[in-house]
């Protein structure tokens, strides 16, 4: 039968040539003795191209390792390299990537082999040594020797669950270890199995090689033959014989285990089916083959020789002839589907660099998500399957695997495997420090957060350092201890730090190693920083079953969440204070002066023992304080990510980050059972967007922005020094985010949000708004400049609809109008009428409100009046009409009868009213502001509000002269500004009177530091003033300098009142409100009818003109602002 | 004046340092403190570790009193440097985009914070070969010379500074020489009134007004 076999393919020079194939089967990597490490695609149609060379090497290469992130290549001379294979090993060439990314281990022997353990954690490396040596691969610390080798240790392999490591030295002696324990021990040992044979030559070595099912140890037999071991019981299961006549040096498990490929001595390949046991192909080579790979996803077998040459071989097994292919049928068929995944998704890479990087303390996490990303991408589908195949396969192996514990760095972590899905119990839930990272190049941080950083950095065996870093200098200074109880948590505070050790079930530290496991007890220690106490550090020693799983602290006191479930509170002196139980699935907790965020693993987690899971979590939201609970529920994540930080803002939102990048803030969490968490950055998105492959590794949020340390060159964590923070400004993922409406939408919402958290804060603590009063006014009318630019937009765009329910969303009534204005402004008639009816319903109840507890406080008024009569301009005090229907109503509306009928319950304003309304008989013609003001001194006072003021001030003085029985002549003096700018409230209406509205953009700049309350207030006075004025001013016989103007104003008036004459029996109640001002001065109450409509229209006007004059004056004057009392 | 006439034609290097020391830049303060309040402006407040832009003057000031770590601006790093030489390095390539006082920020961050910049050895040595591409290529703009003008677009303050004189006095004397023929010629008046016309429009006064302190300083 013909071979499909390549020619050769001289790769090397002549000599010993390691293969190995990337997982994915795309690639072929292969090292010779000319110390270069060749990469060749290995597919057919790209077989010819170029290969990609790596001269990391300088001595004979001999070993090579791949997995699924990584190659290994160890050389002649002892040094063992490591390579990150690009984000896709799967797709196409154009991204293939092997970078350098380290030297693994400088060993003075050659280094014969090596096998990575499952999630890239560690590796194994025999170099000619008595002696096997573990080491990991995150920061390449030798974590194990492992010694019992008598002879060269040549061949290592780990099980594919890397629970297991077979080892096999020149004396033919074949050791497996359990890997599992802190102190790998070895479990089984195999005399005089293999072959034994000479050390240091290459050629005549031996390797050993475990199933990818997990079952068995294939190894090469003294009498030339292959004996399969099985798992567990280590007897010999199998031997296959007869086909190699002379030592066998490499053998490699088909991807399915259900081949073997070997090679010899007597340059045979030989291909072996291992159900049937037996050999049924093999081939002979012109000259030694040194070592022989299947390809893992395709009927594909490549060897090198001892020429240096490659060859490849396709079709290998017969399938046409009845037998199984050499890898899973099911793996190709996701095979299509895997490609177009890899190459659709340079961005799944991405992702997966991006949960990868998070992963920072948990090195199960690690693995799973590994294990995960390699099953998103199909490319482990065998696995799955081998997995199925041990169940399938037999009850005993079931069992081994039952309750076995992965250790696999001395990590101390423990897994039950449990077949398919599983709830999750206690010992499996991960919990981490936010902000702290693994052992690097023997230091880690602590903890990392606003305040500072804590680092420990390992020094021997005995004790660590710690150095505490503070941001801020001039607060405290930096601190050094030596540690001797090697601190495995730190939580900062601003007035001191916690820390505490652990068991090393709960931890990954290697610096851990060898320390007495059975009655380890936990200690937590606390440093104050504060200096006037002169011992303020203190130490407690917990029980020895009870180890700290998280702890947190705060200025309030520090919180101990410990692996019996219970949260023990301490206050920052160290009294106990409070203690609780909690569920035993605590994952990370941290405080903000008197609240904890603790965040648990929901009931909901399921965990597959594929690695898997589907991680759902809960949070607790606890007062420090008064220990109640502020909040609790789900704790939601973006699908298959977890969280990997969790914390409060610099104002205290409590905040989370998940592994995908995005972060959450929980807001409401002051309202009872309103809390929800509400995301408010995407930051692998804003990576994206950058075009950077970076990733940021959270640290705090302060004032809007998520502040991260930039993780750039595939680093996961940050560096040492402590690196420059990065700011990343809040981007509320809302859709089309790239408009500028979808800008504008988010930027509103995330203020909108901040400023609520910090009015909650404030409510919930009863302590102020930061910045007080003036802040909080300051940040409210920030938030209706945005709605209004929206409003604006949607104007524009013709989305009427749209800007009227933006419009709802205005607070301040102030910025209502200013909306209004926009309306006329972009001539959108309908919209401006349908807000000014939604005005009167929007903020009528406030001005109900408002006006039984006004008041006004006379004297200070009269002392402004002085002041700011020169600013009152007609057109201050006319805009404040639709207020006055609105706001006035109530005292006014009891002179008329009709209106009587709808508010029955003022009685007690008649007399007041009355006495006004003879007042604006008094100063009728015009000077009816003063008299309507007057209305608002008696019934109710506006606080002093300096646009309000100068209406009511004119009030003020308009009684004081009254009183005097000499109104005329105090009062004119207050008439010129009335009257010296002619007013034309409906000279906005037509388009060419756009230069007036044009001004309302001062809006924008002018209005400032308005206590909001205040100005709606203040508004809902003055335009009763105006109300009142104007209708007088038709009627118009006193005060001949005023009423040409208004004439004309009025005669629009009626040419508009059509549009709206149509208003219900509630807007008719209101312009008879107006009507009882003049009532009485000219009896017309033939105008109260037609002014029906007409009102309304010109109130639509007046009030944008008002607004921006209100805000004008109130920056011109600066105004003390101040709540005046009532006096009734 | 005790300046020689060499000075008052261009600016010394500190002169021109003096200058930049305006730039503003980022840093990340050690110590909390309030605003300050500058003749050019208030700056602050400094609450760490969170970045603020100071004018370089008070950055260095500062870092000086270790209050502060300067961030390097995004293009003082190798990376960028290195695009930015290659860029250079391409025949007929334009001058590459750096800021108007690249060398002078540089050159006061590696000498008093070099160890907030990282690869500060491999930057200075980008930076003098960046330095020297640019000086080949201006000194290759003295054959393009002409009387009318000669265009070329980000050249830093102190790359200007250093052909000035020579510019300066070549431009002069080409222009005189042209006016010299062409009122030789004498036929083509429009041609003369040209040249007044870029007399009036372009007096040198104004010329060096664009390379005065006052407009650096703003």
């Amino acid at each position: 039968m013909s071979k499909a076999i390549t020619a050769p393919r001289y790769a090397h020079a002549e000599g010993y040539t390691a293969i190995a194939f990337a997982r994915g089967g795309q690639f072929v990597c292969t090292g010779g003795s000319d110390s270069l490490i060749r990469v060749f695609h290995a597919s057919k149609a790209e077989r010819d191209q170029e290969a990609v060379t790596l001269e990391q090497h300088s001595d004979n290469v001999l070993s090579l390792a791949i997995s699924k992130s990584k190659m290994l290549s160890g050389d002649e001379e002892g040094m063992v390299f490591s390579f990150d294979i690009g984000a896709s090993p799967l797709s196409s060439s154009e991204s293939l990537s092997i970078e350098p990314s380290g030297t693994v281990l400088r060993s003075t022997l050659p280094a014969r082999d090596i096998s990575i353990s499952s999630g890239d954690k560690q590796v194994a490396i025999a170099t000619d040594d008595e002696e096997v040596r573990i080491v990991s691969l995150l920061d390449m610390a030798l974590l194990h020797t492992l010694a019992g080798h008598r002879g060269s240790v040549n061949s290592v392999c780990y099980s594919p669950d890397s629970i297991y490591l077979v080892s096999a030295g020149c004396d033919g002696t074949v050791r497996v270890w359990d890997m599992r324990h802190r102190d790998p021990s070895c479990v089984h040992i195999m005399h005089k199995l293999a072959y034994v044979c000479e050390p240091g030559n290459n050629m005549e070595q031996f390797k050993v090689r475990w199933s990818l099912d997990g079952r068995f140890i294939a190894i090469p037999c003294s009498d030339h033959s292959i004996k399969l071991v099985e798992r567990g019981s280590w007897e010999i299961a199998a031997s296959f014989a007869g086909t190699h006549s002379k030592m066998i040096t490499y053998l490699a498990w088909s991807s399915n285990s259900k081949y073997i490929a070997s090679v010899g001595l007597d340059k045979n390949v030989v291909i072996w089916d291992v159900a049937a046991r037996k050999s049924i192909l093999s081939h002979l080579c012109s000259s030694t083959p040194c070592q022989v790979e299947w390809n893992p996803c395709n009927n594909m077998l490549a060897f090198t020789d001892s020429t240096g040459a490659m060859y490849v071989w396709d079709d290998v097994v017969p399938v046409e002839q009845g037998h199984a292919p050499p890898f899973e049928l099911k793996a190709t068929e996701h095979g299509t589907l895997v490609r177009d995944k890899a190459q659709a998704g340079s961005a799944g890479a991405a992702n997966e660099l991006m949960s990868d990087l998070f992963d920072d303390t948990a090195d199960i996490n690690n693995m799973d998500s590994d294990r995960m990303d390699e099953d998103d991408n199909g490319e482990n589908d065998q696995e799955d399957d081998e997995d199925e195949d041990i169940e399938d396969g037999g009850e005993e192996i079931v069992d081994a695997l039952d309750d076995f514990v992965i250790d696999d760095d001395g990590a101390g972590y423990v897994e039950r495997q449990v077949p398919k899905w599983a709830v999750v119990g206690d010992p499996q839930t991960q919990s981490f420090q936010p902000g702290s990272t693994p052992w690097i190049n023997n230091r880690r941080y602590l903890a990392f957060n606003m305040v500072g950083s804590v680092i420990s950095i390992a020094q021997d065996e005995s004790h660590n350092t710690v150095e505490i870093e503070f941001y801020d200098k001039s607060v405290h200074r930096d601190i050094h201890f030596s540690d001797s109880f090697k601190f495995a948590m730190a939580a900062l505070s601003e007035s001191g730090c916690l820390f505490a050790t652990t068991s090393r079930e709960f931890v990954n530290d290697q610096s851990l190693r060898g320390a007495t496991n059975a009655d380890e007890v936990s200690v937590i220690s606390y440093r104050g920083f504060s200096s006037w106490s002169s011992n303020s550090d203190w130490v407690f020693k917990l029980p020895s079953k009870e180890h700290p799983r998280c702890i947190a602290a705060s200025t309030h006191g520090v919180v101990v969440i410990t692996s019996q479930g219970f949260l023990r509170m301490f206050t920052c002196g160290g009294a106990q204070r409070h203690i609780q139980s909690l569920p035993n699935r605590v994952v990370t907790c941290v405080a903000y002066r008197d609240m904890v965020l603790i965040i648990l693993e929901a009931a909901g987690t399921i965990r597959s023992n594929h690695g898997q899971k589907r991680l759902e979590y809960e949070y607790i939201l606890l007062s420090m304080d008064d220990q109640s609970q502020l909040a609790t529920g789900y704790c939601p994540v973006a699908p298959s990510s977890e969280i990997v930080w969790a914390g409060f803002s610099e104002e205290g939102h409590p905040a989370i980050c998940d592994s995908k990048g995005i972060l959450r803030v929980l807001h409401n969490y002051w309202k009872v059972g309103n809390a929800s968490w509400v995301p408010i950055l995407d930051s692998r998105k804003l990576a994206q967007d950058r075009g950077r492959r970076e990733a940021f590794w959270p640290v705090a949020i302060s004032a809007k922005q998520f502040i991260v340390v930039t993780c750039r060159n595939k680093k996961r964590f940050p560096p040492f020094p402590k690196p420059i923070l990065d700011e990343l400004d809040v981007e509320i993922p809302l859709l089309h985010g790239d408009t500028q409406v979808g800008q504008q939408e988010a930027k509103y919402f995330s203020d909108r949000i901040f400023y609520e958290q910090l009015c909650g804060e404030a409510e919930r603590t009863s302590g102020e708004y930061p910045g007080g009063g003036s802040a909080q006014a300051r940040d409210e009318l920030e938030q209706d400049k945005m709605i209004l630019r929206l409003v604006q937009l949607a104007c524009k765009a013709d989305k009427t609809q749209r800007a009227m329910d933006l419009a709802l969303m205005i607070k301040l009534e102030k910025s209502f109008d200013a909306a209004i204005k926009i309306a006329v402004f972009q001539k959108q008639s309908s919209l401006a009428e349908r807000l000014m009816r939604m005005k009167e319903t929007k903020f009528a109840s406030d001005m109900d409100y408002e006006d039984e507890d006004e008041d006004k406080d006379e004297d200070e008024d009269k002392r402004n009046a002085a002041s700011n009569v020169r600013d009152l301009s007609g057109l201050k005090t006319r805009h404040r009409q639709p207020a006055a229907m609105y706001g006035r109503k109530r005292s006014n509306s009891n002179t008329t009868s009709d209106s009587n009928a709808d508010e029955p319950s003022d009685i007690d304003n008649v007399e007041v009213n009355g006495y006004d309304s003879g007042k604006d008989v008094v100063s009728d013609g015009g000077n009816a502001a003063a008299n309507v003001s007057r209305g608002g001194t008696a019934s109710s006072r506006p606080p002093p509000m300096p646009g309000a003021l100068h209406t009511a001030n004119v009030g003020g003085s308009a009684f004081s002269s009254t009183n005097n029985g000499d109104q005329d002549l105090v009062v004119r003096p207050t008439r010129p500004p009335t009257t010296s700018k002619p007013f034309n409230p409906f000279g906005v209406v037509s388009p060419s009177k756009s230069m007036e509205i044009k001004r309302s953009d001062s809006f924008f700049n002018a209005v400032d530091l308005h206590s909001s309350k205040l100005s709606q207030d203040s508004s809902s006075e003055s335009i009763a003033v105006v109300a009142t004025s104007k209708r007088q001013q038709p009627e118009g016989e006193a005060d001949g300098t005023s009423t040409e103007p208004r004439k004309q104003a009025r005669k629009r008036v009626e040419g508009k009142g059509g549009s709206t004459s149509a208003n219900g029996a509630k807007d008719r109640a209101q312009a008879n409100l107006f009507s009882f001002a003049f009532k009485k001065g000219d009896g017309g109450k033939n105008n109260i009818d037609d002014g029906n409509g007409k009102i309304n229209s010109t109130s639509a006007v007046d009030i944008g003109d008002s607004l921006s004059a209100d805000g004008g004056a109130g920056d011109d004057n600066g105004m003390p602002l101040s709540v005046s009392q009532n006096e009734e | 004046m005790a300046i020689s006439s060499r000075q008052q034609e261009g600016f010394t290097m500190p002169e021109l340092e003096y200058m930049a020391q305006c730039e503003s830049i980022a840093i990340v303060p050690l110590y909390r403190m309030d605003r300050l309040e500058l003749v050019r402006g208030t700056v602050g407040p400094f609450r760490p570790p969170q970045k603020t832009e100071v004018p370089l003057w008070l950055a260095v000031m500062l870092k000086r009193t270790n209050r502060c770590r300067i961030v390097a601006p995004s293009w003082l790093s190798y990376e960028h440097l290195y695009k930015l030489y290659k860029r250079e390095e391409e025949p007929d390539s334009l001058f590459t985009k750096l800021p108007q006082h690249y060398l002078e920020i540089a050159y006061m961050l590696l000498t008093h914070a070099e160890d907030d910049v990282e690869d500060s050895q491999a930057i200075r040595r980008l930076l003098q070969d960046l330095r020297e591409v640019r000086q080949s290529k201006t000194q290759r703009g003295f054959e393009m010379l002409n009387p009318t003008q000669l265009q070329m677009d980000n050249l830093s303050a102190a790359e200007i500074n250093e052909i000035r004189p020579l510019f300066r006095h070549s431009f002069d004397m080409l222009r005189q020489l042209d006016a010299l023929a062409s009122a030789a010629d004498g036929t083509q008046s429009h041609q003369l009134q040209q040249l007044q016309q870029y007399d009036d429009s372009q007096p040198y006064s104004e010329l060096d007004d664009a390379f005065s302190p006052s407009s650096y300083l703003r």
